[in-house]
This record gives structure tokens, C-alpha cells and sequence, in this order.
């Protein structure tokens, strides 16, 4: 075997872009050597990562979750053939990042010959250690890991039948942290209290599929049957109940497991023109049915409301189902370059029926039998034009407009009321226009407007009276370009004393230079959004005084980047960036209220809520590349992370991530 | 390169007069042919069984039988980056209108907006495998969306910059199935899970349901209804920085709200005590806020 170099590059500085995370080093080399009748190239940055962190622990792992450790952090390999007509394999490819210990990992393969297969997986993982919501004083509790396989099989690739095989997993585990209310037929236990309970959680899902693209007569089919099969066999404990937390229903023994399985079957069509004329439809199709079926069996020690010690044992099982077809059929004009016209008619028909029997012993029995059906009819059309009178103009108009009803009925058993079938009907009517505008090749701008009415929204938050405004505008040449954007969005849902409006303003712009040899590029970027939203809420304390709340967010967001190559062999890149919410301009937690406020992030003062969370996110960071040879660099490089809420300092957290890596190529 | 040279030049025979072939092609721009065979493109043009106004050079540049008579005369062959943009997403679709994944292009955002192809896709410099992108994914849709880049920067956010999460997983930048969980507004060209299902089911499996008790907003308005995908300060991606005074938004009471459209239920005055820190926050006790299977008021 010979090897001869087609391509070698020094290893290649990126252009700098403001990077969230310091890892992996962009840069790579673009060495391509020839191998037999294949080209290839590879390369991979390995290292060892170190993260020290102060303050809260357990905000920097919802949010970093870095730690100690060597690292792959980007492994890539090619290999292609040189004619295209190798026997088993003219493309691989494969790209690993995030290896072994790190908390979120992609590995992606691609491996084709062509004409007669071709392969795609995607492998990943991330690991979650998410806030509770649930418990107030910022525990956090899942530490689950989630990975996804994607397998993609298709057999005669672009001949006139191609075969599409498939195969996906889905996998969540490892240990949680749950609480939930305890219902208020359990009288044996205090309903006023919640429970706190251990997971094991085990949740995955297997999605199997077959299809087929045929292209004949001028049109193109796809066609796949899949079966999607989920299983939560999740199981629950008790936990140590901490004396400083009140309303823990106190428990001496739980058992619980909740087994929760079920399939669905997709079936999805597509069917289009296989080349533009002036005409040309696209017709797609949709058919999913899946039910699923659960159990819940419980055993719970602990002291019922009157003081005594009591067990309750539940037991309730049922199913349910949900039936979904969706469809959509487009006509497309292209009568001259300048005009382009769509149509779109969709409509998506969904009903969900659930029924489930509830047995519970304890100092009361109850057997109840509940179901309930939710349906969602949604039919729309959407009108589009585009028109370019002149290749420096173009227009766009858009009418679209949507039905929607919601049907319910339900048995509540409190109440032994059985509801009848009910429908709301809401009907959403939006235009839109837009300009683009390019007076010079560089030179590109935008405005949109976009006004919709809905008669009958489904929550005070819905779209009822909106629109929306967005400008655009950009300049680009080589190594120079500069974008700014404008948006304002504006909804009104007055409706008695459920007042609710909302406007969105944001603006921002991004820069890049780089100068002609590329040794120095600069990025940055800044954008802004205010958010101001006031809603009628019902008053817990008052209901006969109508209260409000006000949610109040500033956000600033400034990312740079500065990468400068010193010398023939060193690149040095800093970067920084930053996210900042003023809230509400408040310097102080309370307002005026008599009521101590438990979370930090809103006050109340009476009647109204004042909602808003002041913080600082910033992270600095720095990297120098050492160039040893055409095929080998070293990094190091550091990264600062802070964290910082204006009210409380318990979520605060601080933490310095550092690392050294080797690049090697060959 | 021999190898390469003589596949790039196959098409040149059986050809019409105005076509040249690709190996014409390669004795001036050399520096393209270097690599090539990594190029996609490159696999119809190994079958060398298509014509070249099909495949190769010619296939996306028309032919050059001019532009190689005029000396190189770049007035004589198409060159993208002198189309106005629509011009350049035609020749594209000349062979790519058939794709799935593409057919609703047309009508996607990007499209409207008049943004092509090659705004995104570098046929020659592409550092990508597959798709042929000029940038790494994430870094190109940043160079426009900087609203979407500010957001990925808050503290709390989809794992997109740490590279286990793609933009495309979500998105479909070639437009997408008008959603079927939300009404005529723009839809973001959100993609499809399961069918027609919303794109956030298709990894978070558990809150797909269906449940013998729904959430009702999560099936008729969407995830989006409460959350911001991109990131939040909230650490699940609330659009509220507490989901109390989210819930209490949609939950009071009033007005021809909710899927009876007499009000979406407001809480029980006297048991939730607001004084209380379980009572500040919902989700303490109705945790299985996405849907249940055994509790009408999502408690278990």
C-alpha cells in the first residue's frame, strides 16, 4: 500500500466564532492522503479536562456539568474512494465527540457504497441533573442520562426504488427525585402534605420502520410503516425526609411501581412532483395510532390526618389511546421567475380516550371508574406569494387562516357528574407581508408584518390579537459582515377581568472581521430583550379583589470573540460571553406586601404578583494552540463560569474548567 | 489523481456540442478537483451513466462549451454567486425537488425570505460531511439568527453549543408539515415527530402520552405554550422564572377559556394557602403536569 499526500494544509485556523463551550478546539487539520484507492483523513484531540466549582453544586451540573477526566474530544475519520466504484465501501466517515466521561457525547457514522447501500447512525448521550421544580429551596434531584441511537438503512440509494430500513432507541435511566400531591380521597393520609419519592427511572423506547421511495411517471412516492413500542417501568421508594421542610406527608414504609407500556403504528405517505414545471403539486399523509396501558400499585404507611398511623394501599389500571391522521395537499405556481404562488390545504384530526379504575383501601374504599375524551379538529389554509419585480426587490404576501375545535367530556367522580360532549371552536385569521430588499450583492434587508386575530383562544396566554414586526439587515463581504435585527411582538387578550397582554421587543446585531491572511478575525454579538407581560390572576387570598401578575425581563446578551495567530505556530483566541437580566430595575427582593415572599424571584405586595429573576451568566474563556508539526498541536486553554441571581446568593455558583489536548493527525 | 481525472472525464463522450464534460472542466480548476470524491455530488457522477446537463461540472453550472471558447469567460457559464437568489434555489431544485425532506421548500421561511441554497450550503469549501454546509451547523444558523444564538447563551438551555443536540433536530431548514399543534401563525418550520406529532416528543418519549388524563394546552397549543425551547433562566426552560405565576396566567377562572370554554379552573380557595412555599409552586404537588394516568388533577 502506498501513501502519497494530496492535501496538506498547516493545521488550519478556524475562523473565531464567540464558542458557549472551550471544547473541542475547532481548528483541524486538512491533511488528505491517499491510501490504495481511497482518500483519508483523521484526526483527534484527546486531553484531560479539570473543573473545580464553588457555590452551589448542583445549579453549575444542571447547567455545565463538566467535570474531571481525559476526554476524547473530537475524534474524525473519512475514507472515500477515489473513483467511486469500490466493491463494498466508498464512503465512511465517522465523527465521535464528547468521549468517555464527558456529560453530553455525539458520535455520527456514515459508511455508503454507492447505488447499493447506505448507512447512517447517530449515537448520543446527555446526562440531565435537573432542578426540582417541586421543592423550593433549589434542590436538585434527576441524574438521569439519556441516549439515542438512529439507525438508517437505505438500500438503492437514488435509483428509481430505494428501500428505507430504520431503527431508533431511545433510552432515559439512573436515579430521580420526584414529589406529588396526595389526592384528596385518600383520606387516610394528610391531603394538605405531598409525598417525596426515590426513582429508578427506566424509560425507553424502540422505534422499528420500513418504507420505500419510488420515483415513476414523473412523480415521487415515499411511503413508511413504523411501530414505535415505549416502556416506563420506572420504579419508586421513599426518601429521608430533611425535618426542615414542612408539608412532607411523614411516611414509614412506600412501595410503588407504575409500569407504563404501549405501541404506536405510523403510517406516513408522501407523494410529489419529481421536477418543477410551472405547476407542481405535493400531497402528504399521515396516520398514527398508539395506545398505551398502564398500572399503578401502592402501599403507603404513614399517619393520617387524625394522627394516627394508617396504610394505603392504591391500585388503579387502565389504558388509553390516541388516534391521529394529518394531512396536507399543496399546489405550487411558478408561472415566471419572478413569481413564485402556494397553496396549502391541512387538516389534522386527533381524539384521545382515556379510561382508567381506581381502588383504594384505607380508612375509606373507594372504586371508581373515570374516563375522558379530549379531540382536536384542526383544518387550515395558507395562501403564499412571493413576487421579485427586480432582482434587487422582492415581496412577499401571505394569508393563512386556521379552524380549530376542541371537543371534551369527562366523568368526575368527585362530583359523580358525568360532562357532556362539548366543542370550542376558534378560528385564527393571519396576513402577513414582507420586503427584501438587496441594493448592492453585499447588502441585504428585510421588514415582515405579521397581523392575526383568534375568536376564541384556548388560554388567557393565547394569540387573540397579535402581530408582529421583524427587520433584518445585513452587509457581507469577504471577511467582513455585519447583521442587525428588530422584532417586536405584540399579543392582547383582554376578556373580562382576565386582562393579559404581552409585548416581546428584541434587537441585537453580530461582527465579524477577519483580515485577508486570516491572523486575526473578531466576532461579536450583542442582542437585547425586553419582555413585559400582565396578566389577571385569580387571588388566593382575596377572590372577591382582582389581583395581577407582572412578569418583567430585561435580558442583555454580549458574546465576543478575538483570535489572533501570533507567530507561524501559535493562535491565541479569547472569547467571552455573557447573558445579564436586569428584571425589573428592583435592587430588593420585597415591594410593599405583608406576605414574605419564599422564592426570591417574585414579590407580592397584596393584590399583585411581581415576577421577575435579576441575574448575571458570564463566562470568559482563553485557549492558545501550539502548531508542533503538520500533523500535531497542543491547546490549553480555561474557561470561568459565573453564576449569580440579584435576591439570593444559594444558587450561585463559580467554577473554573481547564484543559490540555493533543490534535493529532494522520 | 489519474484515477479521478479519468471518472471526472467520462461524461465527455456521447455529449451535445455545448457540453464539454468535466474533465475540460478540471485541466484549469484543478483546485476543485482535489477531493472532490468526498463531495456528494461526486456519486453520480462515478455511475457515469447520467448526461452531462445531469451531472457533474455542467450539471449544476450549464454547459461550458462557451465559457471554455471564451478563454474562461466567467460571463458565459452560471456562476452562483452572481444569482438572485430564487435563480440559484432553481437550479438546485432541478435535482433536489424531489427529496422528502425538501419538498416543501418552497414555501419554507428561508424561501419567502428569499434566502437560497448556497446562503447555507458550500458546494466546494464544505468543511461538513453530508449535507455539504459551509459552516458547522450551529455556527451557520447563528450567522443569522442572533436572537436564537443569545438565547442558547442563557443559563439553562437544549445541549446545542455542547454538540449532542443539532438545530436540525428540531428544525427543518427546507420547511416544514404545517403544525398540527398549533394554529395559522408562523411555524418556525418546526419538524414532525412520530408522523405529526410535535418535535420535542421525539426524544422527551414520557410526556408523549397519550394519557387517560391530558394536559389539554400540550396537545392543542403545544410545548411552547409554557416553554422556551432555545434556553431560559428557569431551569426547565419556563418561560416564567416561576412556574407559579406561570400556571395562575391560564388558571384563573375567567372568561369563555379552556376546552369547555367556560374558564380554565382556577385553584380551590381556602386549601392552597399562598403563604405557604408548597402552595407557590404547582408542580410540588401536580407533578405530572404533562399528563396523567391516574389522577384527573395530574397529582400521580
Amino acid at each position: 500500500m502506498t501513501a502519497r499526500l494530496l492535501v496538506l494544509a498547516a493545521i488550519a485556523a478556524a475562523a473565531a466564532w464567540p464558542q458557549a463551550v472551550l471544547t473541542p478546539t475547532p481548528d483541524r487539520s486538512t491533511a488528505l492522503e491517499r491510501r490504495g484507492g481511497y482518500t483519508v483523513s483523521n484526526s483527534f484531540e484527546t486531553g484531560y479536562r479539570f473543573a473545580t466549582v464553588g457555590g452551589n453544586r448542583d445549579v453549575y451540573d444542571s447547567s455545565v456539568n463538566f467535570g474531571n477526566g481525559v476526554r476524547l474530544f473530537e475524534g474524525e475519520l473519512r475514507v472515500d474512494s477515489l473513483d467511486g466504484k469500490s466493491k463494498w465501501l466508498d464512503e465512511f466517515a465517522f465523527n465521535v465527540r464528547g468521549g468517555p466521561g464527558d456529560p453530553y457525547q455525539s458520535n455520527v457514522l456514515k459508511a455508503a457504497k454507492h447505488g447499493l447501500y447506505r448507512y447512517d447512525l447517530q449515537l448520543r448521550s446527555s446526562d440531565y441533573y435537573n432542578q426540582l421544580p417541586a421543592l423550593w429551596e433549589g434542590e436538585h434531584g434527576l441524574r438521569t442520562e439519556r441516549t439515542w441511537q438512529s439507525h438508517d438503512l437505505t438500500l438503492l440509494p437514488t435509483s428509481r426504488f430505494e428501500i428505507l430500513l430504520g431503527y431508533d432507541r431511545n433510552l432515559r435511566t439512573g436515579p430521580g427525585f420526584f414529589s406529588e400531591g396526595i389526592p384528596s380521597s385518600a383520606g387516610a393520609l394528610r391531603n394538605t402534605n405531598f409525598l417525596r419519592l426515590a426513582q429508578d427511572v427506566r424509560q425507553e423506547n424502540n422505534q422499528y420502520r420500513a418504507g420505500f421511495n419510488l420515483r415513476a411517471g414523473g412523480l415521487a412516492l415515499t411511503a413508511t410503516q413504523a411501530l414505535d413500542n415505549y416502556k416506563d417501568d420506572t420504579t419508586y421508594g421513599e426518601t429521608p425526609i430533611p425535618g426542615v421542610l414542612p408539608n412532607i406527608q411523614p411516611t414509614s414504609r412506600l412501595d410503588r411501581s407504575e409500569p407504563y407500556h404501549g405501541n404506536t403504528h405510523i403510517t406516513q405517505v408522501a407523494l410529489r412532483t419529481e421536477k418543477e414545471r410551472w405547476i407542481g403539486f405535493q400531497g402528504a399523509f399521515a396516520y398514527v395510532q398508539g395506545r398505551r396501558n398502564s398500572v399503578l400499585s401502592e402501599s403507603v404507611t404513614g399517619t393520617a390526618a387524625s394522627g394516627a398511623s394508617t396504610l394505603r394501599q392504591t391500585f388503579v389500571f387502565g389504558d388509553a389511546g390516541r388516534t391521529q391522521g394529518s394531512g396536507e395537499f399543496t399546489v405550487m405556481l411558478l408561472p415566471s421567475p419572478k413569481w413564485t404562488l402556494t397553496n396549502t390545504v391541512s387538516a389534522s384530526n386527533m381524539r384521545i380516550d382515556g379510561s382508567a379504575e381506581l381502588l383504594e383501601v384505607s380508612i375509606f374504599r373507594n372504586q371508581l371508574l373515570q374516563f375522558e375524551h379530549l379531540g382536536v379538529r384542526h383544518i387550515a389554509n395558507a395562501t403564499e406569494a412571493n413576487y421579485r419585480p427586480t432582482d434587487q426587490l422582492g415581496l412577499y404576501g401571505a394569508y393563512r387562516r386556521s379552524e380549530r375545535r376542541v371537543r371534551t367530556r369527562s366523568f368526575i367522580p368527585q362530583f359523580n357528574i358525568e360532562q357532556s360532549l362539548l366543542g370550542v371552536d376558534n378560528s385564527v385569521d393571519v396576513g402577513a407581508a414582507g420586503i427584501r430588499w438587496t441594493p448592492l450583492r453585499e447588502i441585504r434587508a428585510s421588514l415582515d408584518v405579521e397581523i392575526g386575530r383568534a375568536d376564541q383562544p384556548l388560554t388567557p396566554v393565547s394569540p387573540r390579537k397579535f402581530h408582529n414586526e421583524r427587520a433584518r439587515l445585513s452587509w457581507r463581504r469577504d471577511g467582513f459582515s455585519i447583521v442587525g435585527f428588530f422584532k417586536n411582538e405584540i399579543n392582547d387578550n383582554r376578556v373580562e377581568l382576565a386582562d393579559y397582554s404581552s409585548d416581546r421587543r428584541s434587537a441585537g446585531t453580530s461582527l465579524f472581521w477577519s483580515d485577508a491572511d486570516g491572523r486575526v478575525t473578531i466576532d461579536g454579538g450583542y442582542s437585547w430583550l425586553s419582555a413585559n407581560t400582565s396578566a389577571g390572576i385569580f387571588n388566593l387570598i382575596d377572590p372577591g379583589q382582582a389581583a395581577r401578575t407582572i412578569y418583567k425581563s430585561n435580558l442583555h446578551t454580549l458574546q465576543f470573540a478575538a483570535q489572533l495567530r501570533l507567530l507561524e505556530r501559535a493562535t491565541l483566541y479569547l472569547g467571552y460571553t455573557a447573558a445579564k437580566d436586569a428584571g425589573d430595575g428592583r435592587d430588593d427582593v420585597s415591594i410593599s406586601g405583608s406576605l414574605t415572599p419564599t422564592y426570591p424571584n417574585y414579590s407580592f405586595d397584596d393584590a399583585n404578583f411581581f415576577v421577575s429573576l435579576p441575574l448575571t451568566y458570564q463566562s470568559p474563556q482563553a485557549r492558545l494552540s501550539i502548531t508542533i508539526s503538520d500533523r500535531l498541536a497542543w491547546n490549553f486553554g480555561w474557561q470561568y463560569y459565573s453564576y449569580e441571581e440579584r435576591f439570593s446568593g444559594e444558587q450561585d455558583y463559580r467554577a473554573h474548567l481547564g484543559y490540555s489536548s493533543f490534535r493529532w493527525s494522520f | 489523481m489519474f484515477w479521478l481525472a479519468l471518472t471526472l472525464a467520462a461524461p465527455c463522450r456521447a455529449q451535445s456540442p455545448e457540453f464539454i464534460g468535466s474533465g475540460v472542466c478540471l485541466d484549469c480548476h484543478t483546485n476543485i478537483a482535489e477531493g472532490f470524491n468526498r463531495n456528494p455530488h461526486f456519486e453520480s457522477m462515478a455511475a457515469g451513466n447520467l448526461p452531462p446537463a445531469q451531472t457533474g461540472c455542467e450539471g449544476c453550472h450549464g454547459p461550458g462549451g462557451a465559457h471554455v471558447a471564451g478563454g474562461g469567460d466567467v460571463t458565459k457559464i452560471i456562476r452562483f454567486g452572481n444569482l438572485a437568489p430564487s435563480a440559484a434555489m432553481d437550479r438546485c431544485l432541478t435535482c433536489h425537488a424531489d427529496d422528502l425532506g425538501k419538498m416543501r421548500i418552497r414555501r419554507s421561511s428561508h424561501a419567502t425570505a428569499e434566502i437560497s441554497c448556497v446562503s447555507c450550503h458550500s458546494i466546494h469549501k464544505s468543511k461538513e460531511v453530508g449535507p455539504l454546509l459551509a459552516k458547522r451547523e450551529v455556527d451557520l444558523c447563528y450567522t443569522c439568527h442572533v436572537e436564537v444564538r443569545a438565547q442558547f447563551n442563557l443559563p439553562f438551555k437544549h445541549r446545542v453549543n455542547e454538540g449532542s443536540m443539532k438545530c436540525s433536530d428540531c428544525h427543518n431548514p427546507h420547511g416544514a408539515p404545517e403544525a398540527t399543534w398549533a394554529s395559522a401563525g408562523s411555524q418556525s418550520m418546526v419538524k414532525h415527530a412520530l408522523g405529526n406529532d410535535i418535535a420535542c416528543v421525539g426524544c422527551h418519549t414520557d410526556k408523549r402520552g397519550p394519557f387517560v388524563y391530558e394536559h389539554a394546552p400540550v396537545r392543542v397549543e403545544g410545548c411552547a405554550a409554557c416553554h422556551n425551547p432555545h434556553g431560559s433562566t428557569n431551569p426547565r426552560l419556563l418561560s416564567r422564572p416561576a412556574a407559579f405565576s406561570m400556571c395562575l396566567e391560564c388558571h384563573n377562572g375567567v372568561g369563555s377559556f379552556g376546552t369547555r370554554g367556560d374558564g380554565v379552573p382556577n385553584p380551590t380557595v381556602g386549601f392552597h394557602n399562598i403563604a405557604s412555599p408548597q402552595f407557590q409552586n404547582c408542580v410540588t404537588c401536580h407533578s405530572r403536569i404533562h399528563g396523567s394516568n391516574a389522577d384527573r388533577l395530574l397529582r400521580r
